[in-house]
């Protein structure tokens, strides 16, 4: 895999479950080394096509390679090349830490010194140590993904993916989370993540945007932002702010308002132009504007934007 | 090869882990097999001992005493009543006080002096046929040794008139000489035990993997579908071999029920039932998605190699139609291969027939779950 430029290099997967098209010809190609964020609500078919990718399930159609493995006829050569985490917690819950390290190194053939260097290593990167005897139902969730995340490297696989890794985990242990994802990335692990956090896509190399069982963005985070919100963004703080909102949408230049709590989100064509113009046009009527500043559109407002120009029908 | 053992041993390390967590269930496992044969020991038991009887004996002889002596020593029957009259004795049939009504007409010893066939008459109370019958047979039996008919006259389930033989007949009961059915009931239990801890239990084993997720985790090791399902297995048989040995010493240390035959082939043929009920076990839990689910779903398996094993009710006293059907339920092999070394120290001679049956059913059934279940988990 080392010469591997595509660590996942897949064309039109599909999967109908009677009748329902959960994921819809989707081409995907991640580059090798990188941390790809597949991103996307929940039911738009990201774990479906996860799990077509690890072979858990067979797709309907669709053809290409995984790990440089044919996704069809080499699905069991990559299961040793392959880690996976489940976006349920799917160690065994009345097995202690080591019991459970134990049990996937044995699966997962890792044996004698290497298997006590990567449970070790496991253990320190999870931040384990002192905890092995403890049940694994124990656990509160943060730690229990960080094990989860230990079973599923033990052998070093060069492919990683995580299916929704921290959902319903504290802010803190999502944070640590992603640095083990950033440790992983630099030992040159590809790391496949899906995630509707946008804070977290941030984090990744490329993304894909999935909706409705279709791919309709692909890029970096810096990319999506400026290909698909191709007009500027103002933070405006007015008081008071419910009049603001509603005159501002009359303004001339101004082509759309959102209210960000105490503030507003105004995209307008002309950026510099807007920022004299619309203090003026608030005080003709009473309204003062404290602040004016240009952001950089979110991710957010980049997903918004691709969904509405993509034209896909939500389901 | 040495991978593939070392993953299916790191399984059955697991599943015992497992099982050793789950208290509760652990005791049920090894307890249930020797509380199901003390029940059914006790229960079932289709001996029927202390039959109430009247006696109405119009020949008042030495001979006629000496012949309900013998009745009453064989330990299947107790004088509730000696009357002077057959209405007086019908009374207490009707009222349920006894069950047998035996008379001795007046020229029982005379007939008997003079070489002829004596005949007597019993009236058995039908209303529970199963006493009847046994009551009746149990009348014979014991009636065949002395040169006596036993006459049932047209009355209750048991009419039936036996003529015997004026010679004396000498009847030998082989292999359960008490005619005792403790002794039959023991090495069904084994079987019943043996498949209950199989397909049930493994089943649910495999199902929970599916509830909890923990299965998708398995799917994506390098683990193979065979060596899962060994590894799941393999404790599950070590339980149903225990339980085989718990049932055993229990059989002969409370009832007293001895295994006449080797054990080795006992265990070498239990072997090829196993295989079958792991297949069972393996399509339960195809087609199951919950643990509860699973162990319906194995109940209901089991119910009708039961029933259709000969387990409880003899095969040859179904309907025809139903014994045919017989002919497909595992169990009913395997029962006759257990009873057949327990009572009768039978070998490979008496037992070959079922054995290949049972192999066929073995491959049959875990090729098809095989399939089923490699289907199911991608």
């Amino acid at each position: 895999m080392t010469d591997l430029e595509f660590a996942v290099d897949v064309r039109g997967l599909t999967r109908v479950f009677d009748h329902f098209v959960a994921v819809d010809h989707i081409d995907l190609r991640v580059r090798r080394g990188l941390v790809f964020g597949f991103l996307g609500p929940n039911g738009a078919g990201k774990s479906t096509t996860i799990r077509m990718l690890c072979g858990i399930l067979r797709p309907t159609a669709g053809s290409g390679t995984v790990g440089g493995f044919d996704l069809w006829r080499e699905s069991e050569a990559l299961k040793s090349r392959l880690g996976y985490m489940s976006q349920k917690f799917s160690l065994y819950e009345d097995l202690t830490v080591e019991e459970n390290l134990q049990f996937f190194a044995g699966v997962y053939n890792v044996h004698g010194s290497q298997r006590r260097r990567r449970i070790a290593w496991a253990l320190e990167m999870a931040g384990l140590v002192g905890r092995e005897h403890v049940l694994t139902r124990d656990l509160a969730a943060g730690w229990r993904q960080r094990l989860a995340l230990g079973c599923a490297v033990l052998h070093e696989p060069p492919l990683l993916f995580l299916d929704e890794p921290t959902s319903g985990v504290d802010p803190l242990s999502r944070r640590r989370f992603w640095e083990m994802i950033a440790e992983l990335s630099d030992r040159g692990v590809t790391v496949f993540v899906t995630t509707h956090y946008m804070d977290e896509a941030e984090h990744c190399d490329e993304l894909a945007l999935i909706y409705a069982g279709k791919v309709v963005a692909c890029g970096s985070p810096a990319q999506l932002k400026s290909e698909h919100v191709p007009h500027a963004l103002l933070e405006l703080t007015p008081s008071p702010l419910m009049p603001a909102y509603a005159a501002l949408k009359e303004a001339p230049g101004v082509l759309g308002v959102a209210i960000f709590g105490d503030r507003l989100h105004v995209t307008v064509a002309d950026a510099d132009q807007a920022k004299q113009d619309l203090p003026l046009f608030l005080g003709q009527r009473g309204i003062v504007v404290s602040k004016v500043d240009r952001i950089e559109p979110s991710l957010e407002d980049a997903f918004v934007a691709i969904i509405e120009q993509s034209g896909v029908q939500e389901r | 090869m040495t991978a593939s053992l070392s993953r299916i041993t790191h399984v059955v390390w697991k599943e015992f882990i497992q099982l050793s967590r789950d208290r509760r269930m652990f005791g049920l496992v090894l307890l249930m097999p020797v509380i199901e044969l003390i029940i059914f020991g006790y229960v079932v038991a289709t001996d029927i001992t202390n039959i109430a009887l009247a006696v109405c004996d119009y020949d008042r002889s030495a001979s006629s005493r000496n012949y309900v002596d013998h009745l009453v020593h064989s330990g299947y029957f107790r004088i509730a009543a000696q009357c002077h009259h057959i209405t007086e004795a019908n009374r207490l049939l009707d009222r349920g006080v006894v069950k047998v009504v035996l008379t001795i007409p007046p020229d029982f010893s005379e007939k008997l002096r003079r070489g002829k066939t004596a005949e007597i008459s019993a009236l058995v109370d039908g209303s529970n046929s199963n006493i009847a019958m046994i009551a009746s047979a149990y009348l014979e039996q014991i009636t065949l040794t002395r040169a006596v008919q036993v006459r049932f006259p047209d009355r209750g389930a048991g009419d039936r008139i036996v003529v015997h033989p004026r010679v004396e007949v000498e009847p030998r009961v082989w292999f359960n000489p008490e005619l005792r059915s403790v002794r039959y009931m023991v090495p069904a239990i084994l079987c019943v035990v043996l498949m209950e801890s199989l397909v049930v239990l493994t089943a649910i084993a495999i199902v929970r993997e599916k509830e909890r997720g923990t299965i998708e985790q398995i799917i994506v090791t390098p683990i193979r579908a065979g060596e899962f399902v060994l590894g799941k297995a393999i404790p599950f048989i070590v339980i149903g071999y225990i339980n085989m040995g718990a049932v055993m010493l229990a059989g002969r240390y409370w009832f007293g029920v001895e295994m006449a035959g080797s054990m080795s082939l006992l265990l070498s043929l239990s072997l090829l039932f196993i295989m079958t009920c792991l297949g069972m076990g393996l399509l339960v839990s195809t087609v199951s998605n919950t643990q509860q689910q699973a162990s319906m779903l194995g109940q209901f398996l089991l119910l009708p190699n039961l029933f259709f094993s000969g387990f409880i009710f003899p095969i040859s006293s179904m309907p025809e139609v139903i014994q045919r059907l017989t002919v497909i339920v595992p169990l009913k092999y395997y029962i006759t291969i257990v009873r057949g070394i327990f009572l009768k120290n039978a070998g490979w001679a008496e037992l070959w027939d079922e054995s290949l049956v049972l192999l066929a059913f073995g491959v049959v059934i875990l090729t098809a779950a095989s399939f089923v279940f490699r289907k199911e988990v991608r």
